[in-house]
């Protein structure tokens, strides 16, 4: 269930207030790279349940 | 909202406003914050700490945009489930929002269940526009009711909290704009024929608003 376009764009990475981009498999914030799962439609946006992009590079 | 202290039983919680007592508790509650907030059309409000979203159809009704933040997922997931608006969850602490963000944050007795509620305040702050408002809901240990009472009564969800002077917190929001405050709520608790009383005690404790069990504390953002 993709996250609503105008929740996305009020929305930031908790840890360093980043933009996020909706991957499918979750919220990535384009700053610091953490990724926040979705589950059942809800955003995560807990650090300690975020994981880190696999060594991409931020946009 | 929970806090990291406990987890609070979402159902149970949620089951509490279906009781007799509960369910004035609500009405007062909601009609003060209906009051404070008047017409919500056409703005966007942010319900910090939205439990099981009762507070956020009260927003909703109001002809706000909601959006429901709470620590604890099962919360969350009653909140989502009402279909008010979008939930995410999230930490007060840290909340997952730009600056700016919404015309009205409201918190429904939040603070007392956060580890640091000046930085809390701040980060609601934070993500309120500046002309909008930041609306603190806190419950009232000098009133009528008390609160021994209430930690019974919600659920068990009480045991987790640590009560707030008004005062206090109207302290640590006048560095973030205008303070305003109001009360509800002035029944003792649980009485026979608090139906019929119940609407004359809340009517009469207008003139003392500071004794009510539910204060609202209005921030007018800078």
């Amino acid at each position: 269930m993709p996250v609503p376009e105008d929740l996305l764009a009020i929305m930031a990475c908790p840890v360093c207030h980043g933009a996020l981009e909706d991957r499918g498999e979750g919220l990535a914030c384009t700053a610091c790279g953490l990724i926040y799962p979705v589950r059942d439609g809800i955003p995560i946006m807990l650090p300690e349940e975020a994981s880190r992009t696999g060594g991409e590079p931020p946009a | 909202m929970p806090g990291a202290g406990g987890t609070i039983d979402a159902s149970a919680y949620d089951e509490w406003f279906e009781t007799p007592w509960g369910r004035y508790a609500f009405a007062a509650e909601a009609a003060l914050l209906r009051r404070v907030l008047g017409d919500l059309g056409g703005s966007r409000a942010l319900d910090a700490g939205c439990g099981p979203g009762r507070f956020t159809e009260v927003l909703r009704a109001a002809g706000a945009a909601t959006v429901g933040l709470d620590l604890d997922p099962s919360m969350a997931a009653r909140a989502a489930a009402r279909g008010t608006g979008p939930v995410v969850v999230g930490d007060a602490a840290r909340l997952p929002f730009r600056a700016g963000s919404f015309d009205v944050v409201v918190a429904v007795t939040l603070l007392e269940f956060v580890a640091d509620p000046p930085r809390v305040v701040g980060e609601l702050a934070r993500v309120t526009r500046a002309g909008g408002r930041l609306v603190l809901a806190l419950l009232n240990s000098r009133s009528p009711w008390g609160l021994a009472s209430r930690s019974r009564r919600r659920g068990g969800a009480w045991a987790a909290a640590r009560l707030l002077r008004p005062e206090e917190v109207a302290g640590w929001c006048r560095g973030h704009g205008e303070v305003r405050r109001q009360g509800a709520l002035f029944a003792p608790g649980p009485l026979p024929g608090l139906r019929r009383l119940g609407p004359l005690l809340e009517k009469w404790g207008r003139v003392a608003p500071g004794r009510g069990a539910f204060q609202v504390i209005v921030v007018e953002r800078r």
